[in-house]
């Protein structure tokens, strides 16, 4: 038997729910509050009603009720979230200005190391713009060619489709011509300051595709001719691109960075990730001290695993593996989903708490538990 | 597999989950005596902060890598408690951070702790340091202040990953008392090994009820733990018609899971069979 509920008991839910939701506690939620409070709860509600809606009604709303699309604008106002929130990252470099800057002109203890970590943070973000513009450049070279061959097609097009546009077709010809024979001009030049050292498909690529977008340029060069051009402009687009990455690669704005974000910080990254092993076996070594039967329980247990894991199992009991994948897929699963369930329920209660602002007492309170306001 | 708009189902199974949170509010705010068992872990908050004022070291308390979410919120009901104590006691409370949001939001906090205690001179914003937002450069910070201010306790609450046993031994090295709380059932041995006290999963958002005994809290928590019961029947229920269904095949047993699954339908009116 299978049931298929309409949406018109649950429409109705919803709002018995929101209705008696908002009677019962709108004059609870104003009472004693200051207006600053009351906006940002306010706020809150609207912005959680939002993601509310959006999860809760389907994609599109019956056409009796308009078949309006509720997450039509999902991406922008997802969008507009994450601008919001990338713009408390000024406060986290205000912080390092401040407790470091202020240790550096009091001279306290430690004003070495926040010389260090203030110089490392203004030389990588020195080295990081750097970085975005030059890589921007590489991308800006290759594109001027790609729109170079959409204005081609476009040509094609609007002729094709009889489309009057400000220049007469011959007029955008002749500017189309101009300047492909100034990019491949340019993308000859710049071929020419490779070294030995750059791939020869690369090279290769540039030299045929300029060929050929000269001799169509040169021979009787008419409407019929942009369907070959626009596909040989993209080709140039795209070796011309990888031209500009090889020297990109060589400069010294890329090897900078490279030394500073590959060849320090990644590997001081791992370094800390490395200290793991060793911690582990501290840990272990804490773990496996018998003190009560559990800590037993949990030493066979681990013992188990780690014999069911070597390929030395077989000289001690071949049903070592078929043990510990029994505790690893029915004890240990079925506490971690217990886990996980209870702190899903949890986080679900917080939530509303935090949505309906009935949650904020807890640590925004301003009397004194068994005393007076202070 | 997750979903991106509820089906009729879910939204039922939500709704009997989410009502006893009103109810039990209600009743706390009521006056209702509510018993929450003893935690070791949250009753070793007050000794750890307690530990530090004698010794006269500092606190850390570490967000870890929580983002704005509920687990923050969670966690920022201890920070309020534990801040408090802090200024009673006159302890100095070392804040690391590791994501800017979270940061404004847990000054926030601390500030308002202060100043209910009347001790809003002894607020020190510095002791609040962003780190980093990048894992293991939160970690490598994280230890070089533990060893520098040599805390006597240690709090790790809110969400962590790779990087927990390096916050843990770090504490463990300068001897503090440490009291660890995480939502992600992957880092709790680590903590369980490393730690003197923890709370596993919900424990932690049980903790701020346990500690403040605010009726919202305390009625919350124990709409939890009726919430837990009716899952709890719907694992058996699940467990007994996929058995039933194993043994007698013949019948059309009812399928809980492709009735939750069941998108909207606009073209029935009422209930079908």
């Amino acid at each position: 038997m299978m049931l298929s509920i309409t949406w018109i008991p649950i429409v109705a839910l919803i709002a018995i729910l929101l209705g008696t939701l908002l009677v019962t506690m709108l004059p609870r939620f104003f009472a004693g509050r200051n207006y600053k409070q009351i906006l940002i709860a306010g706020i809150t509600f609207l912005a959680g009603l939002y993601y509310f809606l959006d999860f809760v009604l389907p994609p599109k709303l019956p056409e009796m009720l308009g078949g309006y699309e509720f997450s039509k604008y999902h991406r922008e106002i997802s969008q507009g979230v994450i601008t919001v929130g990338s713009m408390a990252f000024a406060l986290g470099l205000f912080n390092l200005l401040y407790v470091h800057g202020s240790k550096i002109i009091f001279w306290k203890k430690g004003a070495i190391n926040s010389i260090a970590l203030l110089s490392s943070l203004f030389l990588m973000m020195v080295f990081t713009s750097n970085e975005w513009l030059a890589f921007e450049e590489v991308n800006d070279k290759a594109e001027r060619i790609r729109t170079l061959a959409e204005f081609s097609r476009k040509i094609e097009s609007d002729v094709n489709n009889n489309i009057a546009t400000e220049k007469t077709p011959d007029e955008r010809m002749v500017l189309l011509k101009e300047h492909a024979v100034i990019f491949v001009g340019e993308t000859q030049l710049r071929l020419s300051e490779a070294k030995e050292d750059l791939p020869r498909i690369i090279r290769d690529g540039i030299n045929n595709q300029s060929k050929e977008i000269n001799k169509i340029l040169n021979a009787n060069f008419k409407f019929r001719s942009l369907g070959l051009l626009t596909p040989k402009l993209m080709k140039l687009a795209g070796d011309r691109q990888q031209l500009e990455d090889y020297f990109y690669k060589k400069s010294s704005t890329k090897k900078l960075y490279d030394y500073l974000y590959e060849g320090l910080f990644v590997p001081l990254g791992s370094a800390m990730f490395a200290l793991l092993g060793f911690y582990i076996i501290s840990a272990g070594y804490r773990a496996f001290r018998v003190r009560s039967v559990e800590s037993g329980l949990m030493m066979i247990a681990a013992v188990v695993v780690m014999l069911g894991q070597i390929p030395f199992y077989i000289y001690i009991s071949d049903a070592l593996p078929d043990i510990r994948l029994w505790l690893l897929e029915i004890p240990s699963a079925a506490a971690f989903r217990a886990i996980k369930f209870g702190a899903a329920i949890a986080g679900l209660y917080m939530a509303i708490r935090m949505w309906l602002s009935i949650e904020s007492s807890s640590f925004v309170e301003t009397k004194k538990p068994g005393g007076g306001a202070k | 597999m997750g979903v991106e708009h509820a089906t009729p189902g879910m939204l039922i199974v939500m709704f009997v989950l989410v009502l006893p949170l009103f109810l039990f509010i209600k009743q706390a705010r009521g006056g209702r005596d509510l018993f929450v068992r003893r935690i070791a872990g949250i009753d070793a908050i007050n000794q750890a902060v307690g530990r530090a004022a004698e010794m006269g070291r500092s606190v850390s308390f570490s967000t870890g890598l929580t983002s704005v979410s509920p687990v923050l919120y969670a966690v920022l009901g201890v920070l309020s408690h534990v801040t408090r104590k802090c200024a009673i006691y006159r302890n100095k409370l070392l804040l690391p951070q590791n994501a800017p949001d979270v940061m404004a939001i847990s000054e926030s906090v601390m500030k308002d702790a202060y100043r209910i205690e009347g001790r809003s001179s002894d607020f020190d914003p510095a002791n609040i340091i962003y780190l980093s937002d990048e894992q293991f450069a939160y970690a490598s910070g994280y230890m070089g202040m533990v060893h520098r201010e040599n805390v006597a306790s240690a709090f790790l609450f809110g969400y962590f990953a790779a990087e927990s046993l390096i916050l843990a031994e770090a504490g463990q090295q300068v001897g503090a008392l440490q009291v660890a709380a995480s939502v992600s059932p992957e880092q709790v041995p680590f903590f369980i090994t490393a730690c003197d006290y923890t709370l596993i999963g919900e424990e932690l958002y049980a903790a701020s009820a346990y500690l403040t005994r605010e009726p919202v809290q305390m009625g919350s928590l124990l709409a939890q733990d009726r919430a837990k019961i009716v899952i709890f029947i719907l694992i058996i229920v699940g467990v007994a018609i996929s058995t039933a269904k194993a043994y007698w095949p013949e019948i059309n047993w009812f399928d809980i899971n492709a009735w939750i699954r069941e998108p909207w339908d606009f073209n029935l009116v009422g209930i079908e069979g």
